[in-house]
Parts: structure tokens; C-alpha cells; sequence
């Protein structure tokens, strides 16, 4: 019987081992920062009268998006679960996208409602504001959560 | 009494279960996450994919290529089992 408790004891040891003990899967912050500059260049062509020109902006940002995405992938060799991730990272990845989303929404809002001239260059900054602090302060809560789970278990943080 | 799935009980195939059913992984990052040789990994790997616990994807050409792994769903199924009548066992024997 301690065969299989020490086993069913890997078993948590090695799910927990994927969030917290290693830095290379969490989102590196120059995608947050390629992320941020992309997604501003993107709401800034809503701005632009000449519509093919616009259509073109957001498939490079798309694009940009899109390799970003691919380089910190492969950079990472892992693509963790959200599913399986412990309750407390799990909280905080959520409620980074709520509040980005929710600040998104609230920023596209004002930007078709105001009078202000040029909204969307506005708007663009706006957005880059949102994901760098959205950004930043969910790395730095996540790595404190990671920290302290790791710490539980006894496993070494990268 | 439970049976736990003998493919899966083997302390190296269990370990790798347990890293896939957390993230899809390369190959490389997995040998260095469970501290396996190449061949052996490969070894073990080859008889997940042929169970169709795990499915391998090949990514670019050459030199520079590599395989990732993921559990299949009839995998992730057998690995919830497995583990679900692990803590069963343990609380069966706690109980008597």
C-alpha cells in the first residue's frame, strides 16, 4: 500500500511540477509586450478612412499576433492546460482575460461614443496601457502563487 | 478490487501520463522533464502511441524537427481511471 501512496504521490508531484516548476511555460513578457503593440496598431486602423489599407494593418497584426504566439510556443516545448492547472494560477489567468477583455469592450465603447478627435489612436493607447498592466501584474501574482505552491511541495521553482 | 492498468503503472509510462495530461510537450522538453535517455523515452513513448494513448505530431524538416506529444482521448480517459482507482485502492486500505 505505500508502493501506491508514494505513486499517487508522483502523480500530484508531477501535474504540479508543469505551473510551478519551471519559468520557460509561463507567456514570456515579450509576447505581453508584442501583444500589447500589435493589438493598439490594430485597433488604430479603425481610424483609417482607405479600407484596404485598414484590412491589410489588421491581417500583418494578425499575423504578427499569430507568430508571436508560435515562437514562445516552441521556445517553451509545452503547451500547459488550462483544465488541469491548480485552482489559485488558474484564477489568476482567468481574471486576466476578464478584465482585459471587459477593458477592451469598455475601450471600443468610448472610442465609437466619443466626440474627442481621433479616438482610435486614443483607443490604441489605451489598449497598450490595459495589456501592459494587465500583463505585468498577472506575471507578478502568478509567480508569487507558483512560488508558494512550489514551496508546499517541496518542488524547486525555475 | 480495482485493476490498474498495467500499460500505465510502469513508473516511467505513468510519469510521462502524468507530464501529458498536463500540456501537450516536445519531445526534448519531455526527456529533460523526466530525466529519461532518448532512447528509452522513445521506447516508452512507442508503446503509448501503438496503446493510442498518446498521439505524436511532427513539426518542421530536417535537422530542426520535433515531435510533440499529447494524449488522445481514449488516453486521457485510461490515465483518469487509472488514477481514480489509485485513490480508490488507498481508500479502501485506509478504511479496512
Amino acid at each position: 500500500m505505500d508502493d501506491l501512496k508514494r505513486t499517487l504521490e508522483q502523480v500530484e508531484r508531477d501535474r504540479l511540477e508543469t505551473y510551478v516548476g519551471d519559468s520557460r511555460y509561463r507567456i514570456p513578457w515579450w509576447y505581453t509586450l508584442g501583444f500589447a503593440v500589435a493589438g493598439a496598431g490594430a485597433l488604430m486602423t479603425l481610424g483609417i478612412e482607405t479600407k484596404w489599407l485598414g484590412v491589410a494593418i489588421a491581417l500583418a497584426v494578425a499575423m504578427v499576433i499569430g507568430a508571436l504566439a508560435g515562437v514562445a510556443v516552441r521556445k517553451a516545448g509545452a503547451v500547459p492546460r488550462l483544465r488541469t492547472m491548480p485552482a489559485p494560477l488558474r484564477r489568476v489567468m482567468i481574471g486576466y482575460w476578464v478584465v482585459t477583455m471587459a477593458g477592451i469592450a469598455a475601450i471600443l465603447l468610448w472610442a465609437f461614443t466619443t466626440e474627442t478627435p481621433r479616438p482610435f489612436v486614443w483607443a490604441g493607447g489605451m489598449y497598450f496601457a490595459l495589456v501592459v498592466v494587465a500583463g505585468s501584474v498577472t506575471d507578478g501574482l502568478f509567480r508569487r502563487r507558483a512560488r508558494r505552491l512550489a514551496a508546499e511541495a517541496g518542488i524547486e521553482h525555475g | 478490487m480495482d485493476e490498474l492498468d498495467p500499460l500505465i503503472h510502469a513508473p516511467k509510462r505513468l510519469r510521462i501520463m502524468t507530464v501529458l495530461s498536463t500540456a501537450e510537450m516536445e519531445f526534448a522538453r519531455l526527456q529533460e522533464r523526466l530525466d529519461l535517455s532518448a532512447p528509452d523515452l522513445s521506447k516508452q513513448m512507442r508503446q503509448l502511441v501503438d496503446a493510442g494513448y498518446v498521439e505524436a505530431r511532427k513539426t518542421g524538416k530536417g535537422p530542426g524537427s520535433t515531435t510533440w506529444y499529447k494524449l488522445t482521448r481514449r488516453g486521457r480517459r485510461a490515465y483518469d481511471e487509472y488514477v481514480e482507482s489509485l485513490r480508490r485502492l488507498l481508500g479502501e486500505a485506509s478504511v479496512s
